[in-house]
């Protein structure tokens, strides 16, 4: 193979391989459970559209914004590990994981005014969605920012490529559950 | 497309479907237009921070497997009516 | 036979093909006790029967993996195994292990005393001496392992292979708690059994098949290793949470009907993935190697453990299908073809592929056991599809229909008539499979080329 052509196939992936396989994985898995929250919404329209009367649609679209920026600076980051500007890319990590704290805090200010309310995961079958999924999600943004974490002490560029991907993998996958969980 | 442009953009898409929900559109073509919107804010994710636009042919299997997934949604939205 | 002590894989594949023997032998036995009911019920009740025929087919087959490990990870770390004594005194801790399983089974010794009495938790009823037993040769065997690879080469194949291994030993320490709440009881077997089958044993399966492809095919270690890791991510990514998918209805909160159904639904692409491996090593492979019986029984292990455990676990792992089905003949269908297709064949084709080399017997290509193949994969193929017909039947008449279960039995009675049929044919080729590998002397149709080109 002559070093001038192209990468092929699952070399042409920007990128870990074993991370896409993961973040393939990850969205085959949310994927699936919204798609199911869907097909049981068909079911019951007006139940799941009073169930979510309960939600905080702002804070849900704040922290859309809040985790969309935090993208941003992840991706940034990837930009000045790769031109060798360590201590720029180490700064924007640390922002980034900062932006994914507030989005834990006000995730768990939701959950605490619904318990509030005395709404569990067996309330209705919309709150059962809503807590697997966001909670699923809320799971992978605190490994997110160990992961961001670690590749900030370790950093390079592949690390921060990787450690980068798994982030816009949460990103991604909140940018799908907002709408549908919050909003429809 | 740089990524401080696609920033922007999610910023942007974000706040439509925020200002949709608050001023009250609903039914189904205020579910469709928000599933619009995320499908465009998904499509951006994947092209410019995860960087599929560096490897078009990954790239359009995945527009291609998110577009058959966002209209199966679609479609479900459209049937809970 | 680069290292002697890849011998010790001898004896404990001898071991392991005489327990399946046992195994296919109860599975005949409990044949036709589904055709006629009452058959040996005053000597051996049926679920002894049951549980000599499962818990033969496990110990087996771990039997076969540690045969695997003492002659596959010599090669692999380039070095002898680290202590022959203590591979030995691990065998005959299993054997005696085994027997007093089944004698204080079929005699009920002991009963109800804490140590030496039975426990009545299919699978893992071993009473606690056997237990303890298990675990210090699982100790001996680990260290044993383990000390050989880090004195030695570390490979990807070495590294899934320990991991798997290690994953195994720990998981069954769960077996020593034994909550009172039956629902509470149910949740941790499942740590075992499904963790096992559906997570460990699949890593030990990738690192044995990826072992058998990188020495039949000649295909590059570095595409083998690059597919090995893959394969055991997927493979712990939906089996982990693909637990969920046995706590559908046993007491655990309703969100697992959910988490159970989605990432079990997943545990299809791992299966799928090693199916792909086998042939795409194949299709790339230069390596003409002779021993073509090895390549067949692993071929046939990675296609059938796809239908088996894939395609017919897929069947009925959705909640919504599940509460249909549980417990029926789709779950026999099922368990036969996903522990023939995985396992079964995945330690039938290590033993082929080791056997000729540990008695020193190559070049060969083993036409009687490639017969075998036939006859136990058609068997069980066969089996598989009566199974699943029944099942069919019996859920909609007893599920659906709401009939007693015993009179929707006597109207499955044709399709356990034909099953027996199918264990005859399976019993056949398993009798053959050990003549097979046991006497010949010699048997070469086509000469291949064994050498190692361009490693």
């Amino acid at each position: 193979m002559s070093e001038q052509t192209a990468p092929q196939g699952i070399d042409a992936l920007p990128g870990d391989l074993m991370m896409w396989v993961l973040i393939v994985s990850e969205l085959l898995v949310f994927g699936a459970g919204l798609a199911a929250f869907m097909a049981v919404r068909v079911t019951d329209p007006v139940g799941f559209a009073e169930a979510q009367g309960h939600l905080n649609a702002t804070a849900a679209g704040i922290n859309t914004v809040v985790l969309v920026t935090s993208g941003w600076f992840a991706a940034l980051a990837l930009r000045c590990s790769e031109t060798g500007q360590i201590g720029r890319a180490r700064g924007l990590l640390g922002a980034a994981m900062v932006l994914g704290l507030v989005f834990l805090v006000v995730k768990w200010l939701e959950y605490v005014a619904k318990s509030e309310l005395g709404i569990t995961f067996e309330t209705h079958d919309f709150f059962l969605f809503y807590y697997m999924l966001t909670g699923f999600h809320a799971m992978h943004v605190i490994a997110g920012i160990v992961i961001l974490a670690l590749v900030a002490w370790k950093i390079s560029p592949r690390n921060t490529e990787v450690g980068a991907a798994f982030w816009h993998m949460v990103d991604l996958v909140w940018v799908l559950l907002f709408p549908i969980i919050y909003l429809l | 497309m740089p990524v401080t442009q696609a920033w922007l953009s999610l910023i942007a898409l974000s706040l439509g479907s925020t200002l949709l929900a608050l001023f009250g559109a609903s039914g189904i073509w205020a579910a469709l237009a928000m599933l619009a919107l995320a499908w465009i804010k998904a499509q951006l994710i994947l092209r410019v921070y995860l960087n599929l636009q560096s490897a078009p042919g990954w790239g359009r299997g995945f527009a291609l497997v998110l577009a058959i997934y966002m209209s199966v949604i679609m479609g479900l939205a459209v049937l809970a009516g | 036979m680069k290292y002697q002590t890849q011998k010790i894989a001898f004896a404990y594949f001898i071991v392991a093909m005489a327990l399946f023997a046992v195994q296919v032998t109860v599975g005949l036995v409990l044949g036709w006790i589904y055709v006629d009911g009452n058959f040996l019920a005053e000597l051996i009740p049926f679920n002894i029967a049951r549980m000599l025929h499962t818990n033969s087919l496990v110990v087996w087959l771990l039997l076969g993996f540690f045969g695997a490990a003492y002659f596959l990870v010599p090669e692999e770390s380039e070095r002898e195994i680290h202590s022959e004594k203590l591979a030995y005194l691990q065998l005959l801790i299993l054997v005696i292990g085994t027997a007093g399983v089944v004698v204080t089974y079929l005699f009920d010794i002991a009963q109800g005393n804490f140590l030496f009495g039975k426990e009545g938790r299919e699978f893992i009823e071993q009473p606690k001496w056997v237990k303890a037993g298990i675990v210090v040769a699982a100790l001996i065997f680990l260290y044993n392992i383990s000390m050989t690879v880090l004195k030695g080469k570390k490979t990807a194949i070495t590294n899934i292979l320990l991991l798997g291994l290690w994953g195994i030993a720990i998981l069954f320490l769960f077996s020593f708690y034994n909550p009172a709440n039956l629902a509470l009881d149910k949740m941790y077997w499942w740590y075992i059994v499904h963790l096992w089958v559906e997570g460990t044993w699949e890593l030990v399966m990738a690192s044995i098949l990826a072992f058998l492809m990188l020495k039949l095919t000649g295909v590059d270690r570095e595409v083998v290793e690059k597919w090995l890791y893959v394969l055991a991510a997927l493979a712990l990514f939906s089996g982990i949470l693909g637990t969920g998918h046995h706590y559908f209805w046993i007491g655990t909160p309703g969100y697992w009907q959910w988490i159970g159904s989605i990432f079990s639904s997943l545990e299809v692409v791992p299966f799928f993935g090693m199916m792909a491996f086998a042939f795409v090593m194949v299709w790339k492979g230069r390596r003409d190697h002779p021993n073509k019986a090895a390549l067949l029984w692993s071929l046939g292990c990675a296609t059938l453990a796809f239908f088996g455990a894939g395609v017919w676990g897929f069947l009925h792992t959705l909640h919504g299908v599940n509460f249909y089905t549980h417990g029926t003949q789709i779950t026999a269908a099922h368990g036969h073809l996903a522990f023939f297709g995985a396992y079964v064949a995945l330690n039938l084709a290590i033993i082929s592929y080791a056997m000729p080399i540990l008695r020193g017997r190559d070049p060969y290509n083993q036409v009687l056991n490639m017969g075998s193949f036939w006859l136990m994969a058609g068997g069980m193929t066969f089996m598989t599809f009566t199974l699943t017909f029944a099942g069919t039947v019996q859920t909609h008449l007893q599920r659906v229909n709401g009939e007693g279960f015993m009179d929707v039995q006597d109207q499955l009675w044709i399709f356990y008539v034909m099953r027996f049929g199918t264990g005859i044919a399976v019993v056949l080729g398993a009798v053959l499979f050990i003549y097979a590998v046991l006497r010949p002397r010699k048997e070469l149709i086509e000469a291949g080329v064994s050498g190692t080109p361009a490693e």
